[in-house]
């Protein structure tokens, strides 16, 4: 007897939170905060990282004077292509 | 009145567990708001219920509650607590809602964390686990429920308790760190496969997968570390890894796990490889739940697996699905997953990693394939033909060489391109190193695969030390920095890199160790009190049989005196043969077991077994092995583990 009212009971709790939204008035609007522009910024933020590991190779000597600023040129433009995209 | 309500627990989160489903799939049709607040809802309730379940059955054994067939299976009134509590994954139907139980904490993280940041995803992600859940659900309602009754007409007074060898504090650890690991792969499995669905291919998910694999990978590697550990201390055959099925199936998505680990810096980086990072994902994914078939079907024989059951072919139904669907979806998308980016040169990062991939997953390929050997041939051929440990390490150790070879070569690879200057640069020192190792073992007399192996240690040595020498050199002379700080920042500043430099420290360390394994000596006798045998230099002498009555066994314990060749002691070493539920009257039932006894030095290890006891005689049967070594691969797991935490340490946030 205990047991089918304790199990009636977690039954009624757990239906109750999980249909509780559908008897909202307002539909809830879902937004998603991290939209295209968080993309943008996210790979911006992995472009600065490998300047700065190209930086730290050039800096330990592993790649040479030439590679090094052809590399980091064309981070630099592709940077540069993402933040005119943000400034927009 | 408990196990009644465990077992409606797991009704509800079945029943609810479709409802998350089918309210995710409606909004996602829909639009509305409500049917994914619903859902989500939904899918939190079924993990808090398995949660709530499993909290139960740990009840249920703890308090030795043997109306409950799982209860009266692997517990006794004997076995002691810390026992009682590991018992919820020591039998089938409770692994099984251990498995559930982590998959559920793992979704609560997984939808709390991203229930803002990623909602294009969270639909699916949703779906996803919870059709894992699902399926786990379905096992554990109506398969193998753990809640099940005893079927008798008497009242148990007492359980059959625990199996002895799972008796052992390793085992209160290993299991739970392999469930940590197998069970979270199932989290990037289902950020992957909703991005496949929502067509979204950015870079925002991969950040959240590449955290939760370097988690679980951690995990899964601590749980494959202590397995090897617990074989070693508590099996009794002096070794730590036997190419056994089920160890192989742990091994197996760590392979994979490691590929995909490697793999995804470079999509992270380069926006390359997408395609190969999505196949490795669901390689690992399958390999989980292809490992857990092989634990639980019974198909293979091996130490750990559990009893043959009708689990097997639901399993394979189960792969068989994931493999279909996901491979189904990925063909969909190809266009999307398809990179405009190509690898420049031969000798870039990007190819070393992905020649690292290849040999991961050739290896990966070369264990599942003598791991199923036998079941194939018996089903083509009719005859079982094994395949042991000498198949496994005549195919592993060159492939491993190769990967030990390539964790030298890879950090003095620069993205993009190498140049000549800088490869003959870099690589001189190492290789030097590398050659005099070489000729040195080679004048005193060792050759083959010990030579390559500690050639290539000392190799991929010298390159990390090199790296970390030029990072201090470099913050010394730009930041002006003691060498001390200027190491504590190189770390700090570069905690990915670095990190990885540390783990492979720890591979390396590993890799001595097993190459110690070829130095292995071992000697078998009997000896009366104060007699004495000799091996390796060392003598041992049995001092005294001692015999002690404990709450859960009785035990015959060797004083056995270790000395070296000029007869300093060494070490008193104390194995111990042992009978576990000794009360029983039913002899069947009582369990020999071996306890060791090992003394370790970085040098090696002196391992004593007690095989068995002669008492009319007072002879004592020990078995004593020298291992070389073995103290470096458990150091090199340390230092691994470690890596892993640099590496996983969350960085300050960066300024945009």
């Amino acid at each position: 007897m205990i047991s089918m009212l304790v199990s009636f009971l977690i039954f009624c709790v757990v239906a109750a939170f999980v249909i509780q939204p559908l008897f909202l008035e307002q539909i809830p609007e879902i937004v998603d905060t991290e939209s295209s522009s968080a993309v943008l910024k996210q790979r911006k933020k992995i472009l600065y990282r490998q300047i700065k590991e190209l930086d730290m190779d050039y800096h330990l000597g592993n790649i040479q004077d030439e590679d090094y600023r052809h590399a980091r040129d064309d981070l630099k433009k592709e940077v540069s292509a993402i933040l005119m995209l943000l400034n927009k | 009145m408990i196990p009644v309500i465990g077992g409606l627990a797991l009704n509800l989160a079945l029943g609810l567990a479709i409802i998350a489903i089918i309210f995710n799939v409606l909004y996602l049709r829909s639009g509305d708001g409500r049917l994914f607040l619903s859902g989500q809802r939904a899918a939190l309730a079924v993990s808090l219920l398995s949660i709530f379940a499993t909290i139960i059955l740990t009840q249920l054994l703890m308090t030795s509650n043997f109306d409950v067939d799982y209860v009266a299976h692997y517990t006794s009134q004997e076995t002691p607590l810390i026992y009682k509590f590991t018992a919820l994954w020591a039998g089938q139907s409770g692994s099984l809602l251990f498995w559930l139980f982590i998959l559920s904490l793992y979704a609560i993280i997984a939808i709390l964390q991203n229930q803002r940041s990623q909602l294009k995803l969270m639909p699916w992600v949703m779906i996803v686990l919870v059709t894992v859940q699902l399926f786990f659900l379905i096992l554990v309602n109506f398969i193998t429920n753990p809640f099940a009754p005893t079927e008798t007409d008497f009242v148990i007074a007492n359980g059959l308790g625990l199996n002895p060898l799972l008796q052992n504090a390793t085992m209160a650890i290993h299991p739970p760190m392999l469930y940590l690991g197998f069970v979270g792969f199932t989290v990037p499995f289902a950020f992957s496969i909703a991005a496949m669905a929502q067509r979204d291919m950015n870079a925002l998910w991969m950040r959240t997968v590449r955290q939760w694999l370097l988690f679980v990978w951690l995990m899964l590697s601590i749980g494959v570390m202590l397995g090897g550990w617990w074989a070693y201390q508590e099996l009794g055959w002096g070794g730590y890894w036997a190419w056994d099925p089920v160890e192989n199936a742990s091994f197996m998505p760590w392979l994979a796990g490691t590929a995909l680990l490697h793999s995804v810096m470079i999509q992270e980086k380069k926006d390359m490889l997408k395609v190969w990072n999505m196949v490795l994902i669901i390689i690992t994914f399958t390999l989980c739940i292809f490992g857990t078939f092989l634990t639980r079907s019974g198909i293979m024989s091996s130490v750990h697996s559990f009893t043959a059951s009708s689990l097997g072919p639901i399993f394979l139904g189960f792969v068989f699905f994931i493999l279909v669907v996901s491979f189904g979806l990925m063909s969909q998308r190809m266009q999307l997953l398809r990179s405009k980016k190509r690898i420049e040169s031969f000798s870039s990062r990007e190819s070393g990693f992905l020649f690292n991939n290849v040999v991961f997953i050739v290896m990966c390929f070369a264990v599942l394939w003598g791991t199923l050997f036998p079941v194939i041939s018996e089903a083509v051929r009719g005859t079982k033909i094994t395949v042991g440990a000498p198949f496994f390490n005549q195919i592993n150790i060159p492939i491993g060489l190769v990967l030990l070879c390539l964790t030298g070569i890879g950090p003095l690879l620069v993205w993009r391109k190498t140049s000549k200057q800088s490869f003959i640069r870099n690589f001189t020192t190492p290789v030097i190193a590398g050659l005099v190792m070489a000729l040195v073992l080679y004048i005193i007399n060792i050759r083959g695969y010990v030579l390559i192996s500690f050639s290539l240690s000392v190799f991929v040595l010298t390159t990390i030390s090199l790296e970390f020498a030029r990072g201090i050199r470099s913050r010394i002379t730009v930041h002006k920095e003691n060498p001390l700080t200027a190491f504590w920042r190189l770390l700090r500043k570069n905690r990915s890199r670095y990190g990885g430099y540390i783990v492979h420290v720890g591979i390396v360390f590993m890799f001595i160790g097993f190459t110690g394994h070829a130095f292995d000596i071992e000697k078998e006798f009997g000896l009366k009190k104060d007699e004495t045998n000799h091996l390796g230099g060392y003598t041992f002498v049995l001092q005294n049989i001692r015999e002690e009555e404990r709450p859960n066994h009785y035990a015959w314990i060797a004083d056995l005196h270790v000395s070296d060749a000029s007869g300093k002691e060494i070490v008193m070493l104390h194995p111990e043969k042992r009978i576990y539920f000794h009360r029983n009257p039913d002899p069947e039932r009582r369990q020999p077991h071996s306890e060791l006894d090992i003394y370790s030095t970085m040098k090696q290890d002196i391992y004593s077994i007690f095989n068995s006891v002669d008492l009319e005689n007072g002879v004592a049967y020990l078995k004593i092995m020298i291992n070389p070594l073995v103290n470096w691969v458990w150091f090199g797991g340390f230092i691994f583990v470690l890596g892993t935490l640099v590496a996983l340490w969350p960085p300050k946030k960066e300024k945009l």
